[in-house]
């Protein structure tokens, strides 16, 4: 069988699409993207340099403005202390914060420096009110410093007051209206409580022991320092007061105690001079009680022992003692009284040797006080039988010159026994001594002192008539002085005066 | 000192905004542009697909014609005819499987068309999609470009 012939086509399938398919890019489409890219970008950089210059304006405000805040403090602190006025300063830095925004473009700019504006003027305002306050609050604290003073014043006089002068207080703070309520109630408090110390101190001084027992129970509106500063007053017067009556107590005492001293020392000396007496010692107010009592025991022990003891004075010192009394030495009784106080004479032999002082001798063998007493007795018998001194012994003057006389014996025969001179002595009572107690002149000098003393006295009473007006002054036939020194009768015979006094003389 | 640049950052920033906007545009016509180029292709590649498969056609008619006269001629030289017993066979079968490769070269054809004819309708679609998102992107970059300069502006001082 035959077999077929196998036939295979020459033809194959042809490609169609050999090429690639066409995009976007190839109509413009990335020339379109980076156009817009590029427009995207010009705004972001615009955006971006807007934000920069945001930021660098808020930088600017907020620099400027803290220099500024930090200027006008200094400058309110300088004010603080000057006095000037903060409300100019306020208008300057207002000048300066309106520089500080003059190129700002932005909105965030002017905002920031707004917000920093206002916190600057914020804290200008607080520091200028606070400087405000303060000088309300210094002149008030001086007005009221000035009120406190005088108040004070009259309180420290009139206790009684405090009413009257804290009302005062509250009119006063009630014209500081610029300081706040708080601050003024706190001032009128300080201000009441000063006027309180016042016033407590005032009593303190005037009853201290009724002031510490109200200040104890809490009267007067006081501080406790205030309180505790009161008390203390009030105790340091009372303690004041203690001490000086202890003082007057004790002075009084010492005084007491010094009179006896005196006392008991005289009355001592006395008893161991043999003159003492229980009587003295008894009837003597300045001995104390115990001092008088020991005084008189003493005396007992002294007279016991005087009279009873065995005890003898020393031979020699009371020969001596005889012999300078006896030859006119010794002329009054001191040196006997310190040998008994020395121990060396027996007080009985000391008082046996004063008794020969007192009795020692004239040359006439007669004591000094009898012969005294015998010329005294001589010299007023001539006296009374003078006729030159009838108006003498009718006026009782004859006693005043015998005792004148008597008394100028006295100095002379007391002067030579200090002298201890016997020879001074001894010419007092020799007739033939110039110095003579009996002498005409002795006795006439005694007669001239006592009229001297007595015209005198009578001159006394006796007006002056020195110019003519005191002369015209005095009644007819009175006594008076005239400018010559002599007495004379207005109108009498003596009137010569007429012509001595001159008128306006 | 006064900034002079800073005053027109607004201004700036809306020219941008239009540019932007221009360039979505023309973008999105750009894209366009290109789909309707690839549709244009699209639709001539199916009327080469069906050329083609026309032109297959033809061939495979030729070569059954050709098989058949060679079957024909065998039988005639083995002193048969045509019409007689197997040999009417084989031409009947050549036959028929020839024309069953005929249609399946056109149908072939048909679907490489149609597959071009449904890729360059796809691609118009896909232009005029991106003509679309062009102007909306324009009108985006317009609006947020407005409400920056407007913004800046705000941000500026008015003096």
């Amino acid at each position: 069988m035959p077999t077929l012939k196998t036939f295979t086509s020459r033809f194959q399938g042809l490609p169609i699409s050999g090429g690639r398919a066409a995009t976007a890019g190839d109509f413009g489409a990335e020339q379109a993207q980076a156009t817009g890219e590029l427009a995207r970008t010009a705004a972001k950089v615009g955006d971006a340099h807007l934000q920069n210059v945001e930021e660098a304006e808020a930088r600017r405000a907020l620099v400027g403005t803290t220099e500024i805040r930090a200027k006008y403090a200094r400058e309110l602190d300088q004010a603080a202390q000057t006095g000037a006025n903060t409300e100019d300063l306020k208008i300057k830095m207002d000048a300066d914060l309106s520089k500080v925004g003059e190129e700002f473009q932005t909105s965030k700019g002017k905002a920031s420096l707004d917000m920093y504006a206002a916190n600057t003027y914020l804290m200008f305002d607080e520091q200028a009110n606070r400087i405000e306050v303060q000088r309300a609050a210094a002149t008030a604290r001086l007005e009221g410093q000035k009120y406190i003073v005088s108040s004070s014043a009259l309180i420290q006089g009139n206790p009684l007051y405090l009413p009257e002068a804290e009302r005062g207080v509250d009119d006063l703070i009630s014209t500081f209206t610029r300081i706040g309520p708080e601050k003024r109630a706190e001032m009128a408090l300080e201000l009441k409580q000063n006027l309180n110390m016042s016033a407590a101190l005032a009593y303190a001084r005037i009853d201290p022991e009724t002031t510490k027992r109200k200040l104890e129970a809490g009267e007067w509106n006081l501080t406790s320092e205030q309180r505790n500063v009161a008390l203390n007053r009030a105790t340091t017067e009372i303690s004041a007061r203690r001490a000086e009556e202890s003082y007057a107590r004790a002075r009084q005492k010492e005084e007491l105690i010094e009179r006896d001293d005196v006392a008991r020392d005289k009355h001592f000396k006395d008893v161991y001079a043999g003159r003492g007496s229980r009587r003295a010692i008894l009837d003597d107010a300045d001995l104390r009680p115990q001092t008088r009592e020991h005084l008189l025991m003493v005396m007992d022990r002294h007279e016991e022992h005087t009279l009873t003891a065995e005890k003898k004075s020393d031979p020699v010192s009371i020969r001596n003692a005889w012999t300078k009394i006896t030859n006119g030495e010794w002329m009054t009784s001191e040196k006997v009284v310190e040998l008994v106080a020395q121990g060396k004479l027996h007080a009985r032999d000391g008082e046996w040797l004063t008794t020969i002082v007192r009795q020692q001798k004239d040359e006439n063998g007669r004591s000094i006080n009898a012969s005294l007493y015998a010329m005294a007795s001589s010299f007023q018998r001539s006296l009374e039988q003078d006729p030159h001194m009838a108006a003498a012994k009718f006026t009782g003057q004859i006693p005043a010159i015998v005792n004148e006389y008597t008394a100028m014996a006295q100095e002379q025969i007391n002067a030579a026994r200090q002298a201890n001179d016997p020879g001074a002595l001894r010419e007092l009572f020799d007739p033939k001594s110039k110095k003579f107690l009996g002498s005409p002149d002795f006795m006439q000098s005694a007669v001239t002192r006592v009229k001297t003393r007595k015209q005198e006295e009578l001159r006394s009473k006796i007006p002056t008539a020195l110019t003519r007006e005191e002369y015209d002054a005095l009644p007819a036939g009175a006594l008076y002085i005239g400018p010559d020194g002599n007495q004379a009768t207005k109108g009498g015979p003596s009137g010569v005066h007429k012509g001595v006094i001159r008128s306006g003389d | 000192m006064i900034d002079s640049f800073v005053s027109f950052i607004p201004y700036l920033t809306a020219a941008s905004a239009g540019i932007s906007a221009y360039s979505a545009i023309k973008q999105g016509k750009a894209a366009e542009a290109a789909s309707e180029y690839n549709a244009e292709i699209q639709q001539q590649n199916a009327a080469f697909a069906r050329e083609e498969a026309d032109e297959f056609v033809r061939i495979a008619d030729r070569e059954t014609y050709l098989r058949l006269g060679a079957i024909r001629a065998a039988q005639g030289a083995n002193g048969g005819t045509a019409n007689e017993g197997s040999v009417f066979d084989v031409l009947a079968d050549t036959a028929a499987e020839s024309e069953r490769e005929r249609q399946y070269i056109i149908r072939s054809g048909e679907m490489k068309a149609r597959g071009f004819e449904s890729t360059a309708g796809l691609s118009l679609m896909e232009g005029r999609s991106a003509r679309s998102a062009g102007y909306l992107r324009a009108g985006s970059e317009l609006l947020s470009g407005t409400a920056s300069a407007y913004a800046q502006r705000g941000r500026l001082s008015r003096t």
